[in-house]
């Protein structure tokens, strides 16, 4: 587990999170959202952990099937907001 | 508590403060793509930071899987089309709450490779059994929650992006149940913890679509 010390370490970023959302201008929520959906595949950094951790074929199973959806969710992600954005070449501004 | 490497605790924090930056104000389109790179720079960080920590036994199955899974996401983002945007976006959040759902089976499938049983390993503890259970929820009401947005929202944008927002910021709190099941893996629990946070806050900023 992790010590009392490392939670309120932890607890500054995410506050600051909060406000720093909350600040945002209403014309880039959307697209903020489309960005938070990708960051949102943060878990695959623990499947990752969990993978290179566990013993046994049917949970190294079940990890690198999470790393596999993870990582298709990620790249997916911030493709489209690259592509929101205006960021890629193939795409008309 | 196991005492981080330097090295991986540095790596942490960076990902944490790149994190926070991409989320700092967006004053135009420019602005707006370096703020998302430095999202995604933040999450090779964390994931060669989560590496780096552990003994890695099955790296060749790792990496093919995330090579397997990178190159189908590349694919996914530069054919769909961008009007079919967020109805794929809430496909790719029902992926993120099925990997949420497998790695928390997977804890569980082999709990005494992660210190959370009882000293005699005979059963998990409470808070280790309150964790697991809480992964398990955020995953599985991320998947169903988002598979119902997919059907709502095809065809029709209306009030996705608040929901998807507050499906990423339920997906966070799984990940902060996760990474405090893990052992000392605080990064994991503070990066997850801005993605709900963010999430959490921009869900009740978008205001539900009214009926016309």
């Amino acid at each position: 587990m992790i010590a009392p010390l490392s939670l309120l370490l932890i607890a500054p970023p995410i506050i600051a999170a909060f406000l720093l959302a909350r600040a945002a201008m209403p014309r880039w929520r959307p697209a903020m959202v489309m960005l938070l959906c990708a960051m949102s595949a943060v878990p695959l950094a623990g499947a990752w952990i969990v993978a290179a951790e566990v013993g046994g074929a049917g949970p190294k199973l079940l990890s690198l099937s999470a790393i596999l959806l993870g990582s298709i969710a990620l790249v997916a992600g911030f493709g489209l907001v690259e592509r929101a954005l205006g960021g890629s070449k193939d795409d008309p501004a | 508590m196991t005492m981080l490497s330097p090295v991986a605790m540095l790596g942490w924090i960076g990902a944490v403060l790149l994190f926070l930056l991409a989320l700092r104000t967006w004053s135009d389109g420019r602005a707006a793509r370096r703020r998302a790179r430095m999202g995604l720079a933040g999450m090779m960080l964390a994931m060669g930071a989560a590496l780096y920590t552990h003994d890695v036994v099955s790296l060749p199955e790792m990496l093919s899987m995330a090579a397997l899974g990178s190159g189908i996401g590349y694919l996914i983002a530069r054919r769909a089309s961008m009007r079919s945007a967020w109805p794929i976006l809430a496909l790719l959040q029902a992926m993120i709450g099925a990997a949420l759902l497998l790695t928390a089976f997977a804890i569980d499938g082999n709990a005494i490779a992660f210190a959370i049983l009882t000293p005699d390993d005979a059963r998990l503890t409470g808070t280790s059994m309150v964790l697991l259970g809480l992964a398990k929820a955020s995953g599985a009401i991320v998947l169903l929650g988002s598979l119902l947005l997919y059907r709502a929202t095809v065809g029709a944008r209306a009030g996705a992006e608040r929901w998807l927002a507050l499906l990423a910021s339920l997906s966070g709190l799984g990940g902060v149940a996760i990474a405090l099941l893990l052992l000392g893996e605080a990064g994991l629990a503070g990066m997850s913890g801005i993605v709900g946070a963010a999430g959490l806050a921009l869900g009740l900023l978008l205001r539900p679509a009214k009926a016309d």
